[in-house]
């Protein structure tokens, strides 16, 4: 039976920073702390004790270590049958040549979109080496193809029976020229772990991994520390954790194309009227040429704050969605484990759908939040 | 012979190493140990030597065991001692796989997966070098985190360890006055109240009151052997500590010393016992401190350095220190208090405490301007070496060090030791050396750098430290670090670190490579101070990339890599600190030969980055 220090939670959902957790605690209604252990989970929920179908608590910190340990402790308290680390990351946009002029792309995740990984990469403590670029590794559990496959693919596009995940974002969406999209997407692909962000977009160290991953579409501080604590828990054939890693993207981290030097990155937010230009415009330019224009870290930060109300009300809803999945389905009993039921006492999909502050319906997905 | 009586101390859990130091917390019965273990995980019981954690653990087992869970028990030593005996290096993974073969009953860890609740109790961390209690302690919290079924409760001495908020600490408290008097008279004194709350010698006085008085008449009657036997002995476990750095002996060695009969009738009489793989060891490791003491109690030419790091395990624990003290002859206290300070501040800081409750024998003068220094270290731009001073002053009972305790910073200290009365003359010439001040005063301060006298030659460092030297001096420091004796580069050393001239820099560099290993502690220490102090951030990208080229060596010495992790946390930082000590960590990290050397310097990134908070 699985039974971890504090009890057993099918799922448990990792959050990092403070406004990530009240986004996904809101989303959750998840107001119903566990023993006072700082573990929370929804007050409907309770009903299924012993077994909770899911818990929600916030790492320690962000970056590799303390998100290690949290995972490690959320593993040691209760045992869980999934991991769901949510938080807010970077998308990566990446330029294509042709005859020595580039086009930043437009088909990758941009700011509001949700990521779900499905490798991790780890890359950081590689820059300050004299001897040049070296990569470590060890032993990490990817995240669960049969998960991604089963829970986070089906969502990508709207169904007839079923709401699509962003119906209850109850956020404005910006309205930042740059991304045109009017509804978020979500994204299946390759994360980066760093552990920390260059201010700067064109940081050669930066602008290294982003290459030397050529095909991911992300980049976050956390992945890693929960892969490996995946990896670390398997001691034995009756315990078969496994982890999703779901991003919501608030900002954008650009690709330079690689062997062009002087190119500049797009400003992240411009003025509404250019609001029918493409999503990321193409341009050769030197860099320099933007004197007088706010600095690009003053540019980042700025898309980063527009956006990330939004990127986080994003992440709360496909966060439930993908909850609910999980906890939806029995699991099934076998030697030593009684299994656990299905549990779908929580407030059906349809009618989260029909409260929908706006009062709209997924079919009224032009209107959504504008 | 009567059975021991049940001493009254209390167990009390304790929220952080602080409460553990002034004993405060909830007190919980013994039979409770197991299941806070399980709840939590790691309960760490943290206590002076003798303070009943031995006989604390197997009242606890008992219980467990009663009420239905799986028990076994570790003794740390013996643990260590199996695993370095095969030749291996003492890490997690060689620890894991010779659990089995300590452990009492034997099992494997792989066991602790088959879901039974299961309580493993691990005695001696104490008597453990630091670096392998360190990773005795990451063992364990590997287990608890993989097996949630498994409690490991681990006996230790009152020492901060590097441990996650996961871990439960307790302390014990001494035995209550009422039954210290009850049980060895209502005459006892004060000053035996405080070393009979330890229940390790008020059960040696229980049963023997005319050897209750000194802690050698505890041991001598426990030992039941001739004088010139005992010194014997006490030459063999002198002998193991220096040469193996173990309180387990080579049994043959003891037959030679002492010959059969005697080595036989220690056993049978259930103080020394034999080993399976040719060594024995004394039933309490106070035992062997104590001969190990009393075997340099009258050799003061081997007050040195080396012999101290042997003594206590390179500083691990203080006891057989402690027992030193009392040993030596009275004209020799001060003199020994004098040695311990030139080689370790906080053993020195130990035996004041010591001598509070045992015996009162070092002088005033000598206890008063000790707690001043430690006081002044209290604003050490090194956090952790102020909180170690904090740590070191709280257990002291005097009334000055409660005034020390209560300074707001180093002028606050300065003003207080002027109000002090009027000492001896050696006070009144350390009262002038600390209160130095360049403009009045003429006292040579960089002769006194090199004196005899240790407290006298580290205030000079510190008062050196305080001010900008001049060229002429930093010349003479300079020299001194490159050409003095090891205890003189090591205070060279120390003053160095306010510097802010690039040859002192280039010298502190050199001397991490000193083959004195207290002086490249002490370069490290001042080349990350000067860092710390540098108004150029360019200096301090210097100064980490020139430590970095040293990375690997850094790496291959533990204590030396740990003297970086500890040095790299200081008071009021620049803010791109993180950034720029980032450049020596990311080369400790990729010169790192496993992932858990990786993993310590993430883990100091981390924390200097404020990520972790």
């Amino acid at each position: 039976m699985l039974a971890g220090r504090k009890g057993h939670a099918r799922v448990v959902v990792l959050a990092v920073l403070e406004h990530e957790f009240d986004a996904v605690r809101n989303a959750l209604g998840a107001d119903y702390e566990v023993n006072f252990g700082g573990a929370l989970t929804a007050t409907q929920v309770i009903v299924a004790k012993p077994t909770l179908p899911f818990v929600l608590i916030r790492s320690q910190g962000r970056s590799l270590a303390p998100t290690n340990a949290s995972a490690r402790k959320a593993i040691e308290d209760w045992q869980p049958e999934v991991i769901l680390l949510v938080g807010i990351a970077g998308g990566i946009v990446r330029a294509t040549e042709e005859d020595g002029s580039f086009t930043w792309g437009s088909d990758g995740p941009l700011p509001g979109d949700i990521i779900v990984s499905n490798y991790v990469h780890y890359a950081e403590f590689t820059k300050n080496i004299p001897s040049g670029t070296k990569l470590r590794y060890f032993p990490v559990d990817q995240p669960s193809s049969t998960l991604v496959q089963e829970h986070a693919d089906p969502l990508r596009k709207p169904v007839a029976n079923i709401p699509p995940w962003y119906a209850t974002i109850q956020q404005s969406r910006p309205r930042s020229i740059g991304f045109a999209r009017e509804l978020p997407e979500v994204f299946i692909g390759e994360m980066i772990h760093v552990e920390g962000l260059a201010g700067d977009p064109q940081n050669a160290h930066q602008q290294w991994y982003l290459t030397w991953f050529d095909h991911a579409i992300g980049v976050d501080m956390e992945s890693i520390g929960v892969a490996r604590a995946l990896h670390d828990a398997r001691t034995n054939v009756h315990y078969n954790p496994t982890w999703l890693c779901v991003r919501s993207v608030s900002d954008l981290v650009f690709a330079l194309p690689t062997g062009i030097g002087g190119v500049s990155i797009p400003n992240c937010s411009r003025d509404a009227n250019a609001n029918k230009q493409p999503v990321v415009e193409a341009g050769v330019a030197e860099v320099g040429g933007d004197e007088g224009a706010p600095s690009k870290d003053d540019e980042n930060t700025r898309a980063r704050r527009e956006w990330t109300p939004y990127a986080v009300d994003a992440l709360g809803c496909f966060t439930r969605r993908i909850v609910e999945r999980l906890v939806s389905q029995p699991r099934e009993a076998r030697s030593g484990d009684p299994g656990t039921d299905a549990f779908n006492g929580w407030v059906s999909v349809a009618k989260v759908s029909s409260d929908t502050p706006s009062g709209q319906n997924w079919e009224d997905k032009g209107e959504v939040n504008q | 012979m009567s059975d021991a009586p049940e001493f009254e101390y209390e167990i009390r859990l304790c929220e952080n190493f602080e409460a553990a130091l002034d004993q405060v917390g909830e007190a919980v019965e013994v039979g409770k140990l197991a299941s806070i273990a399980l709840d939590a995980g790691r309960l760490l019981i943290q206590a002076p030597g003798g303070a009943g954690k031995t006989t604390t653990f197997a009242r606890a087992r008992k219980a467990a065991a009663e009420s239905g869970l799986r028990t076994l028990e570790v003794w740390a030593v013996d643990w260590v001692a199996t695993v370095a005996g095969r030749d291996f290096s003492v890490d997690i993974e060689t620890l894991d796989e010779t659990l089995e073969a300590v452990s009492r009953p034997a099992m494997s860890s792989k066991s602790f997966a088959d879901g039974v609740q299961t309580v493993l109790f691990v005695d001696g961390l104490n008597e453990l070098q630091t670096g392998y209690a360190g990773v005795l302690l990451d063992t364990v919290d590997r287990w608890a985190t993989r097996y949630p079924q498994l409690g490991v409760v681990l006996a230790d001495r009152l020492a901060r360890r590097t441990i996650s908020d996961s871990w439960q600490l307790a302390t014990i408290t001494p035995v209550p006055t009422w039954q210290i008097r009850e049980l060895v008279g209502s005459d006892v004194s004060e000053s035996q109240i405080g070393l009979l709350g330890n229940p390790f010698f008020l059960e040696r006085a229980r049963l023997d009151r005319v050897s209750a008085r000194t802690h050698r008449e505890f041991f001598v009657a426990q030992l039941h052997l001739e004088p010139e036997v005992l010194l014997k002995l006490a030459a063999v476990v002198d002998a193991e500590y220096n040469e193996r750095a173990d309180r387990l002996m080579q049994t043959e060695s003891l037959i030679e010393a002492l010959g059969d009969d005697v080595v036989n009738g220690l056993i049978d009489a259930g103080v020394l016992f034999k080993r399976n793989d040719e060594t024995s060891f004394l039933r309490h490791h106070l035992l062997s401190d104590f001969l190990a003491a009393l075997h340099l109690a009258d050799r003061p030419l081997r007050w040195t350095p080396g012999d101290f790091d042997a003594l206590t395990f390179k500083a691990a624990s203080f006891d057989a220190l402690a027992f030193l003290l009392e040993e030596v002859s009275e004209e020799n206290v001060d003199t020994l208090i004098r040695r311990v300070y030139d080689w370790n501040f906080y053993g020195a800081a130990y035996l004041l405490a010591h001598d509070d409750i045992a015996g009162g024998r070092i002088s005033d003068d000598i206890r008063t301007a000790l707690l001043v220094l430690l006081a002044e270290r209290r604003f050490d731009k090194l956090v952790t070496t102020a909180r170690q001073a904090s740590d070191a002053l709280a257990l002291q009972k005097s009334a000055i060090a409660e005034s020390l305790r209560s300074v707001q910073d180093v002028e606050a200290v300065l003003a207080l030791v002027r109000t002090l009365p009027l000492g001896t003359s050696w006070f009144e010439e350390w009262r002038a050396l600390f209160l130095y001040s360049p403009i009045k005063d003429r006292t040579p301060v960089l002769e006194v750098l090199r004196s005899a006298d240790g407290i006298l030659g580290w205030t000079s460092a510190n008062v050196l430290k305080r001010r900008q030297l001049d060229d002429t001096e930093s010349n003479d420091v300079i020299a001194l670090l490159q050409g003095g004796t090891p205890t003189e580069r090591w205070r060279a050393a120390h003053v160095l670190g306010r510097s802010q001239e690039p040859r002192s820099v280039n010298a502190l560099l050199s001397a991490i490579n000193d083959p004195y290993h207290w002086v490249c502690y002490g370069a490290i220490r001042s080349l990350i101070e000067i860092a710390s102090l540098a108004l150029a951030q360019s200096t301090r990208e210097e100064i980490f990339l020139r430590i970095a080229d040293m990375g690997a060596h850094i790496n291959s010495i533990p204590e030396l890599a740990r003297e970086v992790e500890r040095s790299l946390k200081v008071d009021i930082s620049p803010p791109s600190w993180a950034e720029d000590a980032g450049l020596l960590l990311e080369c400790l990290w990729a010169a790192s030969k496993s992932v858990e050397e990786q993993d310590r310097w993430r883990r100091v990134s981390a924390d200097l980055r404020g990520i972790a908070a």
